[in-house]
């Protein structure tokens, strides 16, 4: 997994959120027989905990069991995509991995296509891996996926999974810990701060075995990967735009008020107004943070990429590189990102996709006017039954994401009548366009409706 | 509210860590002690806070965290702090230029003032020395309901309203300045021969406007009101207007600073010798007073004479004579135009009590209304909102009306929620919770907002519950216009909390 491989733990830590389906699209988010998907999984997971043995075997063993649970949970849950549009030229693409490296044993491979937008990849270490959806809008080659899916099979033969979880669940479980837990209960006065310590320590400790097993994931993948057709450099060029990515993730400037400014309905500044925080400090404030928590549990990309050029020889050219399956996944996965943000109501995403994707010409002009009249609907119904903030949290003065920031203040700010007229502004202007199909013209007569 | 908001933040506060043990997860796992809202007088929320003992220290002392969210919910900072055993965090308050906690410290028996700047620096603390009985008759009062202990001036400083256990129960209000201005004590008279309680109503950067209240004793049903006006800079008595039983009994409920330094005060008037806790009143009054005490107008509404002919029919269709008004708040508009959100109430024989030997009366809530005046306190319009009944026993079978529906409402027996103020966009959002009783369906419960924008006066709803009662709903004030929602799914036990704009 290229930047997240810690997810096996934190997907036991973390409960899954639910999001709410669409009738009409809920197809897209299951597999078409769910119960064979649950079986493969509950296989392949029952075969994997089989093999655990050793110290504190059945607390590993526990984890990896519920984690099986987590991923049944979110498969039903909606976050993932079942699209033979993407799924076809992806395993194109995963076959000519297989093909250069006839070792692999891809017996109980599976790899699931996640909604996220986060361009990332996994290794559930089961044999179950996934790739964000946001892989491929980052991506413009073949060879940069093969890239992200040689380092995943790399995380699977190097098992580094259960390597992860044995270390971490050994550690907490040691004398040494257990004597410092023994030491702080025999203490009279503060026992918190001497525990939070000792969790520091772990904590630093498991994150530093990450760090070395993503270098060494790098470089077992590259090795598969350089047994493939695609271009050696291409695994350079994927992993700087990941790290163009980390910068910029969600950067885009979107200008919400030169998008949302109509010549019938004039976008008002109050919608923009911001409320008095009681502390004005740019960074969170706590006294009892862990010095862990500022740690990253990956290794900058910088020294990822200048250890791949030292370790193999390889250089940075400006190739190219393959585009015969990324040239048929592009065409749908800018749409289906929008659409899986519109799915789950998380309208302040799916208004900064479309204004990112329109401006950046990844999206046509009829798709733009037709898909944010229909997000401005769904932001009008979700105020109209109070349940906008379930969905677009509030603005977060110390989130990095400034420009989804702006956004949520606007949404919330806006009131239910002013979205009305916001949304029969919006499809006046764009009525020539949305006249074009019968969900546009649906859309423009129910804001006539609602304003009459 | 609070239990709701505890259980959702102690996830929150046990560090995440991958220990699975449980001895580690025990230890680091904060106590919570309390929770509240930083809410000013126009009912807007600056932000929560979430009080937890952590550790415990050499000499009694105790280690603390306060946890504190902005008004969007979110995480904002986790302060230490270290105080002794058995120290309780009373109210806290915002100004726009700090923060004040209100802590008790029952060990060593006083009150401890704590402020943070807007970097979260913590000021110097400031001491005040409190008896048992003091605290256990401040404890009262703040269950009363109606009692600021903490009342924030924007931009200037703070109120600290505390009682004084002199010869008789006396107050004490201390100013404590954010902005470089004097801090001072305007405490009542150590020898005052009647009980003496204070409660500000009002403050800018000028005067303080009060009321204090004066009994003979602690069983006495007559209660004096006056007017109490100081000075904000040096804390000296301006002028004080007296509303004595003997003379001119009112009971005060709002009092408003003009932008011209004038004070209005608000609230219903008497007949000379009538008790305000007992009697009915003869009307609405609005009594502009300027900064020596002079009198400028006194606007009165009468019940017989004009009231009553204007209020409409109670919802079954039937005007009656027993039908009273409790006023729960009034509003003063920019445009000088006032508005007085109340409920109606009648007494009622209770069935229920007289079987089971309980009171045999009850108070029937009914239809909430909304008085408008003009700027010169004349009544223009009674709106009212149409609300199921709501029935609760009285205090006692001999009281009048209006004593039972004064104590009733600190019990918060009334439908009513709470009203919000927003100044700079001249609205206000009154709130209440409403049974309805629907034909043909399942009753449903329902959080009603009555919104003033624009001079006009619009509805909104939430229903409480959904899912044939799976998910239930608590509605609670939030940051302006908004309120905060909480949805609790019994089946799957979880707690979802938004915020969620009122819809005008």
């Amino acid at each position: 997994m290229i930047k997240n491989y810690l997810l096996c733990i934190v997907c036991v830590l973390i409960s899954a959120k639910i999001f709410a389906q669409q009738e009409s699209t809920s197809n897209a988010y299951l597999p078409e027989d769910i119960e064979a998907v649950e079986d493969y999984l509950e296989q392949i997971n029952s075969d994997y905990i089989k093999r655990i043995k050793g110290d504190y075997a059945s607390k590993v063993k526990k984890i990896f069991k519920d984690r099986d649970e987590k991923v049944v949970k979110s498969i039903k849950d909606s976050a993932y995509i079942f699209s033979s549009e993407i799924d076809g030229p992806f395993y194109k693409i995963l076959e000519n991995v297989y093909a250069a490296n006839p070792e692999i044993d891809k017996t109980n491979y599976r790899f699931f296509i996640n909604n996220s937008f986060i361009p990332n990849a996994a290794c559930y270490g089961d044999g179950m891996f996934e790739v964000n959806l946001g892989l491929f809008n980052t991506f413009t080659s073949d060879d940069e996926v093969a890239f992200v899916i040689c380092h995943e099979i790399a995380h699977k033969l190097l098992d580094h999974s259960l390597h992860h979880v044995t270390n971490a669940i050994s550690k907490i479980n040691s004398k040494e810990t257990k004597e410092k837990v023994r030491h702080i209960k025999r203490q009279k006065y503060g026992q918190t701060r001497a525990a939070l310590s000792v969790i520091d320590e772990l904590n630093i400790d498991i994150l530093d075995h990450s760090k070395e097993k993503e270098a060494e994931a790098d470089s077992l993948g590259f090795i598969l990967y350089s047994k493939t057709i695609y271009h050696k450099s291409k695994a350079i060029s994927a992993l700087e735009k990941l790290k163009v990515e980390d910068d910029m993730l969600l950067n885009h400037h979107v200008k919400v008020d030169s998008v949302f400014d109509f010549e019938s309905y004039p976008f008002k500044s109050y919608w923009l107004k911001e409320t008095i925080s009681i502390f004005d400090t740019e960074e969170k404030i706590n006294e009892f943070e862990l010095s862990s928590d500022t740690l990253k549990t990956h290794p900058e990309i910088e020294f990822r990429v200048n250890k791949l050029k030292d370790d193999f020889g390889v250089v940075n050219l400006d190739v190219a590189g393959t585009k015969d399956q990324m040239k048929f996944i592009k065409d749908v996965s800018h749409q289906k990102a929008i659409q899986s943000t519109i799915d789950r109501k998380l309208l302040d995403f799916a208004i900064y996709q479309l204004v990112e994707k329109f401006q950046n010409n990844r999206i046509t002009a009829t798709y733009y006017y037709h898909t944010m009249a229909e997000v401005i609907k769904q932001i009008y119904e979700a105020k109209r039954k109070h349940e906008l903030g379930k969905y677009v949290p509030p603005k977060n003065n110390f989130s990095d994401e400034k420009h989804l920031n702006v956004i949520r203040l606007f949404l919330h700010n806006l009131e239910l009548k002013e979205t009305k007229k916001m949304g029969l502004a919006f499809c006046e202007t764009h009525k020539e366009s949305l006249k074009t199909s019968d969900s546009g013209i649906a859309i423009h007569e129910f804001f006539k409706s609602i304003n009459q | 509210m609070k239990k709701l908001l505890t259980t959702a933040l102690l996830c929150a506060m046990c560090i995440g860590v991958y220990a699975q043990q449980k001895s580690l997860d025990e230890i680091t796992s904060f106590k919570i002690k309390n929770s509240g809202t930083f809410i000013d007088k126009n009912k807007d929320v600056d932000g929560y806070y979430f009080y937890y003992e952590v550790d415990k220290l050499k000499k009694g002392k105790r280690e603390y965290a306060i946890k504190m969210l902005d008004n969007n919910l979110n995480d904002i900072a986790t302060k230490s702090y270290i105080d002794d055993k058995n120290t309780i965090l009373a109210q806290s308050k915002f100004n726009n230029q700090a923060l004040m906690f209100a802590m008790v410290n029952l060990k060593e028996r006083m009150y401890k003032l704590v402020t943070f700047d807007k970097s979260g620096n913590q000021g110097e603390d400031i001491k005040i020395e409190v008896s048992k009985k003091e605290l256990r008759w401040l404890s009262m009062m703040m269950k009363s309901g109606d009692f600021n202990l903490l009342f924030p001036v924007d931009d200037n400083g703070f109120l600290f309203n505390y009682v004084k256990n002199n010869k008789k129960l006396g107050y004490g209000l201390k100013y404590v300045s954010t902005n470089g201005g004097a801090s001072w004590d305007f405490n009542s008279p150590e020898d005052a021969k009647e009980l003496l309680f204070l409660n500000p109503l009002e403050a800018n950067d000028k005067v303080v406007v009060a009321m204090e209240g004066s009994k003979k004793s602690m069983l006495s049903q007559t209660i004096d009101m006056k007017v109490v006006v100081i000075d904000i800079k040096t804390g000296k008595r301006l002028f004080e207007k007296d509303f004595s039983r003997e003379d001119n009994p009112r009971l005060i409920t709002n009092a408003f600073l003009t932008k011209d330094d004038n004070v209005v005060l608000l609230g219903e008037y008497f007949d000379k010798g009538d008790n305000i806790a007992k009697d009915d009143s003869k009307g609405l009054f609005a009594q502009v007073v300027d900064l020596t005490g002079s009198e400028i107008s006194d606007n009165k509404v009468s019940w017989e004479h004009k009231i009553d002919k204007m209020m409409p029919a109670d919802s079954d269709g039937k005007k009656r004579k027993s039908t009273y008004v409790y006023f729960h708040d009034i509003i003063r508009t920019q445009t000088g135009s006032y508005y007085c959100i109340g409920e109606k109430y009648r007494k009622t024989i209770s069935a229920g009590g007289m079987l089971l030997g309980g009171n045999a009366t009850q108070l029937t809530i009914t239809d909430a209304v909304i008085f408008e005046f003009n700027n010169n306190f004349e009544l223009q319009n009674i709106k009212q909102i149409e609300k199921g009944k709501s029935r609760a026993p009285s205090i006692t079978d001999f009281g009048s009306p209006q004593l039972n529906a004064h104590a009733l409402a600190a019990y918060g027996a009334f439908d009513y929620e709470f009203t919000q103020i927003d100044q700079d966009r001249d609205r206000f959002y009154s709130t209440f919770i409403d049974y309805e009783r629907l034909k043909g369906e399942k009753n449903k419960l329902a959080f009603k907002a009555v919104m003033y924008s624009d001079g006009e006066l619009t509805e909104d709803k939430i229903y409480l519950q959904e899912s044939k009662g799976k998910v239930s709903f608590r509605v609670l004030p939030a940051k302006l216009g908004h309120v905060m929602i909480l949805e609790y799914n019994r089946k799957e036990k979880t707690l979802d909390i938004h915020l969620e704009k009122l819809n005008l």
